[in-house]
């Protein structure tokens, strides 16, 4: 197995683990996660639009008490790799994001198993074997992390090259579309801070005079 | 009661990073907690395995907390236990903590702080910052406070036991998380402006602007939804009629 392959395998189990079982961190960030998983390819800058459209589609999920949600960790480092070891393009980058918003959801589910699981093996157990046992969710949900990558990375980088093949779009206009979905999950988060929207107006004045200047 | 060793103490705050690794639909990160305090309890029931062994019971029984927050529940219930105050008053405690310390947290932390780091990170990729600094400056600003809610939670927790409530009162959690809110606001105009960085065509800025903006401040929390409906959408059509093309070639 090549090494990369085994990095991201272990990237996954840790990112898995860092989003609630063990020292959350954020590391687990689709922006962390991401380039992480493109660092790993030897590719990070390759995935910088792939990094920021996951994190501003996660900025609205909200982890509170045992709600389900979608976690992000393993499918944006599988997403990062993927994109990495691709040719650059738009195309590739749109599937990708596609892909990995569909198994956020599915690693969603997984939380949910998992939590499942803890509820027999370690909820239910003799007080005296819940230590152990606790140690033993944690190394579950390691195990889910790995799986979870793995099988992302196959599947992201298959419907990634099925697009490349068969992509009738061009370049600048599937960049538009991938600019506009940014944009939108951007002027989201003037909602995510409360009655804050002179400010965030003020902030996209500031942003866009910066740009025209420079 | 005499302060518990300092070695039992960091031993706490290390478990404490773990407190979610069996979280569960029964107890929710009841058996967490218990881990947790471990070694805080026995250094309580040093002498007595079976008090150990009855208190690792009661508390691994149903108790949330926002993970952050959770140390100051641990601190403040090794304390009452020292203190050998009754069991079913130390209950009561952890029934009217759990709610605070998750929407305090919730508050702070989940809608504010972190959103708001991770706006940081963000704007920095887009303003074209190499992607280790933006990684780096997302992590440190998060793990700032999140480091410091854990020792302090715990330090506060172990001095007040009961009076841990006037603790929490007096934290300026409120301030920071309406400072965070502010900054995060900020960030994310700068960033939804800088998002336009590269896109040369002007009429091509302008639709996106007029579309897309209206549309994200409008949903809000389901743009999400939307975008990636819309773009799957997109991505099956396109890619059958890329398929259908190339099969009538």
């Amino acid at each position: 197995m090549p090494p990369e392959w085994l990095m991201l395998a272990i990237w996954g189990g840790w990112v898995a683990l860092d989003g609630a079982a063990l020292g959350q961190f954020m590391l687990s960030r689709p922006l962390v996660a991401c380039l992480v998983g493109g660092w790993i390819m030897g590719a990070p800058a390759e995935v910088l639009g792939l990094a920021i459209i996951l994190e501003a589609a996660h900025l609205v999920v909200l982890p509170a008490g045992a709600t389900r949600y979608p976690e992000a960790g393993p499918p944006a480092a599988a997403a990062g790799a993927v994109l990495a070891a691709l040719p650059p393009g738009n195309a590739a980058l749109l599937a990708v994001v596609v892909a990995t918003l569909a198994w956020e959801w599915i690693s969603g589910r997984s939380v949910e198993a998992a939590r499942g699981f803890n509820t027999r093996f370690v909820a239910n157990a003799p007080v005296a074997a819940q230590p152990a046992r606790h140690a033993g969710a944690i190394a579950v949900d390691f195990g889910r992390g790995v799986v979870l990558v793995v099988l992302a990375a196959l599947s992201t980088g298959f419907v990634a090259r099925l697009t490349l093949e068969y992509w009738p779009l061009g370049e600048a206009l599937t960049g538009a579309l991938l600019t506009a979905a940014l944009v939108a999950l951007l002027a989201a988060s003037a909602r995510i801070f409360g009655d804050h929207t002179r400010l965030w107006a003020g902030g996209l004045l500031a942003g866009a005079i910066y740009l025209v200047l420079t | 009661m005499s302060p518990l060793p300092g070695r039992a103490r960091r031993a706490a705050l290390l478990r404490s990073f773990a407190i979610q690794g069996s979280f569960n639909f029964e107890t929710l990160i009841g058996t967490g907690f218990a881990f947790t305090l471990t070694p805080l309890l026995r250094v309580v029931y040093r002498d007595d395995p079976a008090g150990l062994r009855r208190s690792l019971e009661r508390h691994s029984a149903l108790f949330n907390s926002h993970p952050y927050l959770a140390t100051l529940a641990v601190g403040a219930v090794a304390r009452l236990e020292a203190d050998r105050v009754d069991p079913a008053l130390i209950e009561r405690f952890k029934a009217g903590l759990r709610a605070s310390l998750g929407a305090i947290g919730d508050q702070l932390v989940w809608k504010a702080w972190r959103p708001a780091a991770a706006m940081l990170g963000v704007a920095m990729l887009l303003l074209g910052l190499p992607w280790w600094a933006a990684a780096a400056g997302f992590l440190a600003a998060h793990n700032a406070l999140h480091l410091h809610l854990r020792r302090w939670g715990l330090r506060v927790g172990l001095a007040s036991g009961l009076d841990v409530a006037r603790a929490v009162r007096e934290a300026p959690f409120p301030a920071w998380g309406r400072h965070a809110a502010q900054a995060g606001a900020v960030l994310g105009g700068i960033a939804c402006a800088a998002a336009f960085r590269g896109v040369g065509d002007v009429r091509v800025a302008a639709v996106v602007a007029l579309l897309a903006l209206p549309l994200g401040l409008h949903l809000g929390g389901f743009t999400r939804r939307a975008v990636w409906a819309a773009l799957s959408a997109l991505w099956l059509a396109g890619l059958a009629y890329g398929v259908t093309t190339a099969s009538f070639r």
